[in-house]
């Protein structure tokens, strides 16, 4: 049988099926973790923010208008919650900033180390940390379509559904800030 | 300086390395690839790219999904609209029979004891009031009735005008139906794959 649509999924959520709402969460889980972790650069914050924005996607599912796509709706509500999130942590007078919390919180990422030895795991630290910097160091306007496609796995069409962006300026604005990691990774391979 | 062809295959191993290439382009930009190494160099690289990407994503913590459904609400939907509504039904119920019961008291009032007697003005209070409100009610809607009147008879531009946003208004509430009807029409057909599934 083919995988039911997001929409149909909410109705049939709507209409009673209340546990159906687990195949949702299993769906999107992942990517919206991923892209809140790239917004928040905390792990803690992102799966707290993520279970946060189900919740609250939850309690408007009736809310919820089918012209639209679901992805969009739910990516939109977490990237308005990871804006207030920053902005109350900038709020606060007294840093929340701790050496070290770049790299993700207490359960950092690990690559996939082709070295056994704890050498090739600093390596592969170093280099994860370094390719976030370059993320981050990309101009806003590329660095979030960029998350958005690579963290969130949004479609093109759904970026440009939720940065209402037509969809060649999507795949333009991408196609640079693909250009521009390579040439920053370039760089760091050749330093 | 890269020229429009170079551009163009350059955005195209980007699309492909997206996966969003169609057929008809893949084939154009394969027989590229074969003839240019500098082509095959540049996907090479931004194969890099998007393996870099893929290096940094992370893996959800165990439990995320069974934290979210244990905090979920039961239909927070359907209750709130139940709640609404009986909320509502029982403001309008109570009023009416504490209105009946003063008005009633009001009308029965004559001879009775002292505590009968303040209900009673009570009742004739409110008795009086709806009278009034009900008299200033009509006298504003024949009020809004001769204004309208004078408006249109003042030229023939008035008059579309007033058409003009009558009709936007019954565009608008048309189009907030049909967004209603839409959202129950899908409700309808999930349910019944839902039904069919089982």
């Amino acid at each position: 049988m083919p995988a039911r649509s997001d929409e149909e999924l909410v109705a049939a959520i709507l209409a009673g099926d209340e546990l159906l709402y687990a195949e949702i969460v299993k769906r999107y889980q992942g990517r919206l973790v991923n892209y809140l972790f790239r917004l928040l650069r905390n792990m803690d914050d992102a799966h707290d923010l993520g279970q946060e924005v189900f919740l609250k996607v939850y309690q408007a599912l009736d809310r919820f208008d089918p012209k639209y796509k679901f992805s969009t709706w739910l990516f939109r509500v977490g990237q308005n919650a990871a804006i207030d999130k920053i902005r109350k942590r900038r709020l606060k007078l007294v840093s929340m900033y701790r050496p070290g919390d770049d790299s993700g919180g207490a359960r950092d990422w690990e690559f996939a180390s082709h070295d056994p030895s704890p050498y090739g795991d600093l390596r592969n630290l170093e280099r994860g940390k370094a390719i976030r910097q370059m993320i981050a160091d990309l101009p806003a306007e590329y660095r979030e379509l960029i998350e958005l496609r690579h963290f969130g796995d949004l479609s093109y069409d759904e970026i440009a559904e939720l940065k209402q962006m037509p969809l060649g300026t999507v795949k333009n604005k991408l196609f640079r800030g693909r250009q521009m990691l390579k040439q920053k990774l370039a760089d760091y391979v050749g330093d | 300086m890269a020229s429009q062809n170079d551009i163009k295959f350059l955005e195209w191993l980007d699309l492909e390395a997206d996966g969003c290439l169609g057929d008809a382009e893949r084939g154009e930009l394969e027989a590229a690839l074969a003839a240019d190494p500098e082509l095959r160099r540049a996907g090479q690289e931004l194969q890099g790219v998007h393996q870099a990407l893929l290096s940094c994503r992370v893996e959800v913590a165990a439990g995320f999904l069974e934290g979210v459904m244990a905090a979920l609400p039961s239909a927070p939907w359907r209750r709130s609209s139940r709640r609404s509504w009986g909320l509502a039904a029982a403001a309008v119920a109570g009023l009416t029979v504490a209105s009946s019961l003063l008005v009633g008291l009001g009308s029965s009032a004559v001879g009775a004891g002292p505590l009968v007697g303040v209900f009673g003005a009570i009742g004739q209070m409110v008795q009086a009031s709806v009278v009034t409100g009900a008299g200033l009610l009509g006298a504003s809607w024949r009020g809004v009735g001769l204004a309208l009147e004078e408006i249109l008879t003042v030229s023939p531009a008035t008059m579309v005008a007033f058409g003009v946003v009558v009709a936007g208004v019954n565009l608008l509430f048309f189009r907030l139906l049909r967004r209603r009807l839409g959202a129950a029409q899908l409700v309808e057909r999930g349910s019944s794959s839902n039904r069919s599934s089982r």
